[in-house]
């Protein structure tokens, strides 16, 4: 019985990380599109919505975003604090986002559709 | 931070940087300091240390991420393959360097006294290993460190002993290290192109020469002239084209030619030993920075 539960979890966990995987990077953008974050801002975003297990896939995300010119990012201190490396969204990534949000819209839809029996 | 946070820290990040050996130095810097800044600024919020490094993941699976999502092979990258390859063609050329300077001994003992001659005998060796030997974080200037010293040491032979001019194979092979791996790692395919145009320009104009002294008679010999001409302007396209053969072609041939010339030494040797060196620096550098496909 313990043992099914444990199996359980597992498999939801499998399931939540390989569906997590493919949006986080348009989370990330939805967070950006708001305001400017620092790295940790960010990392505790997505963790309190539970959109990220590891925070340490934080960083390489950012790192290919950056690389693939959806993300910028800058020094600057802040509020007198030490400086930080903040994100922002750039237009490109702005345009990625929508897309993703209308694609998003209709697969929510189609799954849903079909887990409820629906034509 | 206090002490035990800041050993805890540092090893973490220390121990990053070792796994993300496959990506150059100022990006495994950029990455080491992004993590850095999470990790003081969970501290600053009150968190844990274990907690926060236990968040993040062992530094294996944190480059494994990057190396994934950065879409670079993990542990060996192209560049580091080339660096590889490239450190055994220079350990190998200095040592052969060494060998021949070997031949020159009594020369070397009356120009430097003894001393000074077995000083000329181990450089090339030192210089080639050099790329090998200089400990990272240190380690992108050990190439660019052996090149320069090795470029002042062959152009001080023209000018003043020429006994160091026989270090010009060791000086060639010595910049494809330290020029190759740079290529692979940037994005530009221009840079690449040029640099197989030059190459095949090397090894295709001594054919041209060749071919053109036995059509205008300035060179006798006839066929014997002309057919390692062509073979010559042959391999060189080839290199140009980009064809992995040539590039293996053209470094055996260095290899042979460097050996040979070692136990012949004749009124041309300066120039067969240096072109030798040329070649086994193209083919090699070639090779090392290409992938099989």
């Amino acid at each position: 019985m313990q043992d099914n539960v444990v199996r359980m979890d597992e498999i939801h966990e499998r399931i939540a990380t390989n569906l997590r995987k493919g949006v986080l990077e348009y989370c990330v953008l939805s967070l950006l599109a708001r305001r400017d974050m620092y790295g940790l801002e960010l990392a505790e975003e997505l963790v309190k919505r539970e959109l990220m297990a590891s925070e340490g896939s934080l960083y390489p995300l950012l790192a290919r975003m950056q690389q693939g010119g959806s993300v910028t990012s800058w020094r600057e201190a802040r509020d007198g604090s030490r400086p930080r490396k903040y994100y922002a969204i750039t237009d490109e990534g702005r345009a990625m986002l929508s897309s993703f949000a209308e694609v998003w819209g209709r697969i929510a839809r189609q799954v849903n559709d079909t887990l409820g029996g629906k034509a | 931070m206090n002490n035990t946070q800041e050993r805890q820290a540092g090893r973490y990040l220390s121990q990053l940087d070792g796994e993300l050996g496959m990506l150059p130095a100022a990006q495994r810097a950029e990455i080491v300091d992004d993590v850095e800044s999470h990790i003081t600024d969970s501290l600053e919020r009150g968190r844990d240390i274990d907690e926060v490094l236990a968040g993040l993941g062992t530094p294996r699976e944190v480059a494994k991420t990057y190396a994934d999502e950065l879409d670079v092979p993990p542990a060996v990258g192209p560049a580091l393959r080339a660096e590889r390859w490239l450190s055994v063609a220079t350990v190998g050329v200095g040592v052969i360097v060494s060998a021949l300077m070997l031949f020159f001994e009594p020369g070397l003992v009356a120009g430097a006294g003894l001393g000074g001659a077995v000083v000329v005998i181990a450089l090339p060796v030192l210089l080639g290993a050099m790329p090998l030997v200089v400990p990272r974080p240190w380690g992108s200037i050990g190439p660019p460190l052996a090149v320069v010293l090795a470029t002042v040491i062959v152009a001080a032979g023209f000018f003043w002993w020429e006994n160091l001019v026989m270090l010009a194979p060791l000086m060639f092979v010595l910049w494809a290290a330290a020029v190759v791996p740079l290529i692979t790692r940037s994005r530009r395919t221009g840079a690449r192109l040029a640099l197989r145009i030059v190459g095949g320009a090397a090894v295709a104009l001594p054919g041209l020469a060749l071919v053109g002294g036995a059509v205008t008679g300035a060179l006798e010999g006839g066929v014997l002239v002309v057919l390692p001409g062509v073979a010559l302007v042959a391999v060189g396209a080839l290199f140009a084209f980009g064809l992995r053969t040539a590039y293996a072609i053209v470094a055996g041939a260095g290899v042979v030619m460097l050996v040979a010339s070692m136990f012949g030494p004749g009124m041309l040797f300066w120039g067969f030993w240096s072109a030798a060196g040329l070649w086994i620096a193209l083919g090699v550098g070639a090779l090392a920075g290409t992938r099989r496909r």
